[in-house]
Formats: structure tokens, C-alpha cells, sequence
């Protein structure tokens, strides 16, 4: 969990460290065939429990300045719709707005999630559930794009939303990234 | 001679400042890591005099760094000794592109090899290579199951070329150059449309730890981070200083007014 009156560390700070990305290790036995194809589905809802979110997700691409979108409704989720459908191995991407003009928004208490926390993935019947593994805050140009968006093994959802002081003409300072692993 | 010389390099390296990640991901470039090197401790990954990677074992592969375009020196360390330099390389790395850099070959001759990652992707089909990193295996062809090579010749430190198969699930085999015998079965290796991969084959063939591949999928679609927030939780912040603003004006008014008052008594 990260406190609301915690601070990313400084903007000249290190290099961000990165995780593992799990490659296939590829046998003669028959491993789990269908892990790759079955069931996975574009998201409909996200429940997050613990943080009171439930909430409609819509497909997103990216905005004229290159950076993932997010809902117009402050409400909604956004997925990123060239990232992982949930279930698939890879990086399942969503982003949620922190708050509008008015308010707090769908993802205002993302920060508060803990480790362990329990994420779902709904479309119709299909379920996914993952785990929180882990909670980062960062300044914007310190965000680990690459651990985010690029190609991975492992099968994981990453849950992106604001934080930080406000700047209008440069918005949030910070992002709060939490990732979660789906539960086998 | 050429260990002092990356040596030395890297000292003058460790005092250039890492150039901050540009917001936007378009002058970025995603580098990964693999620990190919078999009897090799785990290992830790400075860039730049940095530590990137913590604890990579034999057959870790890492997530992609992301770092701006430009030129990087990396060293491998045994993790938790910042003294030692196990192998080190210059890496030219350009905006937009992915790599791959491998620790390769027994400890004693530890190189780092290092590829680029095709991240260009075709809708229902799966562009794969291989990469043949196990030390003492021959030169080896991989094929379906009892079919003709899809790579072939691949000797220790090559990487073939991507090709580009239709999605689906394949029983390949690896097999010595040229011969029909088979070095390790694959069955069930499930290629998923619009997606590249490398296999990486790592390990001994006479020893531990044993020969085996592992499968990765290459590059990946990026962006910059989304801007999820209208300022609405920091206007309630701002909004008390609208607040104070508003009373110092009203008490400055009736000042002007309590003045205007009194002179015209």
C-alpha cells in the first residue's frame, strides 16, 4: 500500500530495477496446451473488493500523443487493446482516471491496494482472478514502460492510474502502477 | 587487455548521468537480459554503472528495460559483488527498437550476445527464431516432428533469422545437423497469432544443467504512460486558496468601504 502523502522517489533518482518475464521452458511432455488459446477474453468489468471497484471496462488505444487512453467516463476503465486479452500470457493493461474536474474517479483508491489483494476480469461467464504482487509509485518519466507494454511470459495484469501534485499544464506528476499475477 | 579497456570505460561511463525516460516512450529503447551462461553464478546487471537486474540466475530472462535511445555500457556481476565485472559489452541501442542481450558460453569464456527483437507483428501469424546458446551441443536444425528444417546449421552462438510461421501448435524437434536423430522433442509449442517469439536453446548436453529451450515472446506494442487525472482531488487543495483569496479580497473590499465610510463622515 502506498500512503496518500507518499512521495515517488526524487526525478533524479536510479534506474528503475525490473522483474523476470518467465519464458516458456518447452519439454516433450504435454505442458498445458491449452494455456495459451483457451478462455482468454477481451474484459468487460473489473471487481477490485477491496478498493469498492467495480467497474465497466472499454477497449483503448493510444491518444494523439502517443500514450495509452483512458475512458472519457471517469468511471470506466480503459484496456489497452493491443496489450494481452485477460488470461493470456503477457501484460493485460488497464488505466483509470485518479479524478475528474469535480472528483475522485473510478481508480482514486488504487494506491491503497495491498499485497495479496484479489483482482477480477469479467466477461459474461469467463472469470479471471489475480493477485497484487506489487504496488509502485514513480515520477512520469520514471514509469517502466517496457515491463508495462512490452512482450513478457508471465501472465499479468498491470492497473495504472495518477497521483501526486497537479500541475495544469502538465497534469499528475506521479503514477501508481500495481501489478498482479493471475491465480492459477 | 580488452576487460581493463570495458573496465576502464565503464569508470568514465559511471559518471555520465542517466538521461530520464521521456514521458511519452517515443525516444526509448527496451533492452532485456538472459542468463545463458551455465555454470555461471547468479548474477546482478549494471547499465551505466547502475544496477538494472537483480539476482538473475541461469535461465532468468528479465522484463525489457526501458532506456532512451543512445550508448550503454552493461556489465554482469555475481549479484551482491559490485567490485567484480564478470563480462561487460558497449550496447548501441536506437529509439523504438527491442533487444536482447544474452550472458553466453561457459564461465570461462563468458561473452554477452546481443540481438535485436523483431516487434513487428503480422495478424494470425507468429514470426519465430532460435538462438542456439548450449556450449557443447553441435551445429543443430530444427524441424516439425519427423519433417524438414524450419532453421538449419544453427551453431553454438548463432540466431537465425525470424520466420514466419502460421499461428498454432507445433511438435518440433531438435535434431544434429544433417541427421534425423533427435537431440530433444518439443511437443505442444503453441505460437499465438500476432506475436514473435525466440526460442533460446540453453544448457548442457553433457552435464548439468541439462540442455532445454525456452520459449519467449519478443517485442511488444508501446506507449507512454496514460494521463488519468483532471486535477479535480488537487483543485480541492487549490480551492482553499481560492477560499483565502476570496475572504482577503471581501475584507480588503470592506476595508475600501469601511474607509469610504469614515471619510465620508
Amino acid at each position: 500500500m502506498i500512503a496518500p502523502g507518499a512521495d515517488a522517489p526524487d526525478a533524479d533518482s536510479k534506474l528503475t530495477t525490473v522483474g523476470f518475464a518467465d519464458p516458456l521452458v518447452l519439454s516433450a511432455t504435454e505442458i498445458d496446451r491449452q494455456s495459451f488459446h483457451t478462455d482468454t477474453f477481451v474484459p468487460k468489468r473489473l471487481k477490485i473488493p477491496s478498493i469498492d471497484v467495480d467497474a465497466v471496462i472499454q477497449p483503448v488505444g493510444k491518444d494523439r500523443l502517443d500514450r495509452m487512453d483512458t475512458p472519457t467516463d471517469a468511471d470506466e476503465v480503459g484496456w489497452y487493446r493491443y496489450g494481452a486479452k485477460a488470461g493470456a500470457t503477457g501484460n493485460v493493461v488497464l488505466s483509470g482516471h485518479l479524478d475528474d474536474l469535480r472528483g475522485p474517479a473510478i481508480f482514486a483508491n488504487l494506491g491503497e491496494l495491498r499485497l495479496g489483494e484479489s483482482v477480477t476480469l469479467q466477461r459474461s461467464k469467463k472469470v479471471i482472478e489475480y493477485e497484487v504482487v506489487s504496488v509502485e509509485r514513480y515520477r512520469l518519466e520514471d514509469v517502466p514502460l517496457a515491463s508495462i507494454f512490452a512482450a513478457t511470459q508471465a501472465t499479468r495484469l498491470q492497473l495504472i492510474t495518477c497521483a501526486g501534485p497537479y500541475d495544469p499544464e502538465h497534469g499528475y506528476r506521479d503514477r501508481i502502477v500495481v501489478t498482479a499475477i493471475a491465480k492459477v | 587487455m580488452k576487460k581493463l579497456m570495458s573496465l576502464l570505460g565503464t569508470l568514465a561511463l559511471a559518471f555520465a548521468l542517466i538521461v530520464p525516460v521521456s514521458a511519452d516512450g517515443h525516444e526509448n529503447a527496451m533492452v532485456r537480459v538472459l542468463h545463458a551462461s551455465p555454470d555461471a553464478p547468479a548474477v546482478d546487471v549494471y547499465v551505466n554503472g547502475e544496477v538494472a537486474v537483480e539476482g538473475a540466475e541461469f535461465k532468468a530472462l528479465t522484463d525489457y528495460l526501458t532506456l532512451p535511445a543512445g550508448d550503454y555500457n552493461v556489465e554482469i556481476k555475481p549479484a551482491g559483488d559490485a567490485e567484480t565485472v564478470v563480462v561487460a559489452t558497449d550496447l548501441s541501442i536506437e529509439a523504438g527498437k527491442f533487444y536482447t542481450a544474452a550472458a553466453i558460453g561457459q564461465l570461462a569464456n563468458i561473452e554477452i550476445a546481443a540481438m535485436e527483437d523483431d516487434a513487428n507483428f503480422e495478424d494470425g501469424k507468429s514470426k519465430v527464431r532460435v538462438a542456439h546458446f548450449s556450449p557443447d551441443a553441435p551445429a543443430v536444425d530444427v524441424a516439425p516432428k519427423g519433417g524438414d528444417p524450419l532453421f538449419s546449421n544453427l551453431e553454438f552462438k548463432a540466431v537465425s533469422d525470424y520466420g514466419t510461421l502460421d499461428a498454432g501448435t507445433y511438435d518440433l524437434e531438435v535434431r544434429p545437423a544433417g541427421a534425423t536423430d533427435v537431440v530433444k522433442a518439443l511437443d505442444g509449442v503453441a505460437l499465438e497469432g500476432g506475436k514473435n517469439y525466440t526460442a533460446f536453446a540453453i544448457g548442457l548436453l553433457e552435464g548439468e544443467p541439462a540442455f532445454e529451450v525456452l520459449l519467449a515472446a519478443d517485442g511488444g506494442e508501446m506507449a507512454g504512460a496514460p494521463e488519468t487525472g483532471q486535477g479535480g482531488l488537487a483543485q480541492t487543495a487549490s480551492m482553499n486558496w481560492l477560499l483565502a483569496a476570496a475572504v482577503l479580497g471581501a475584507a480588503a473590499a470592506g476595508f475600501y468601504v469601511f474607509r469610504r465610510q469614515k471619510q465620508d463622515a
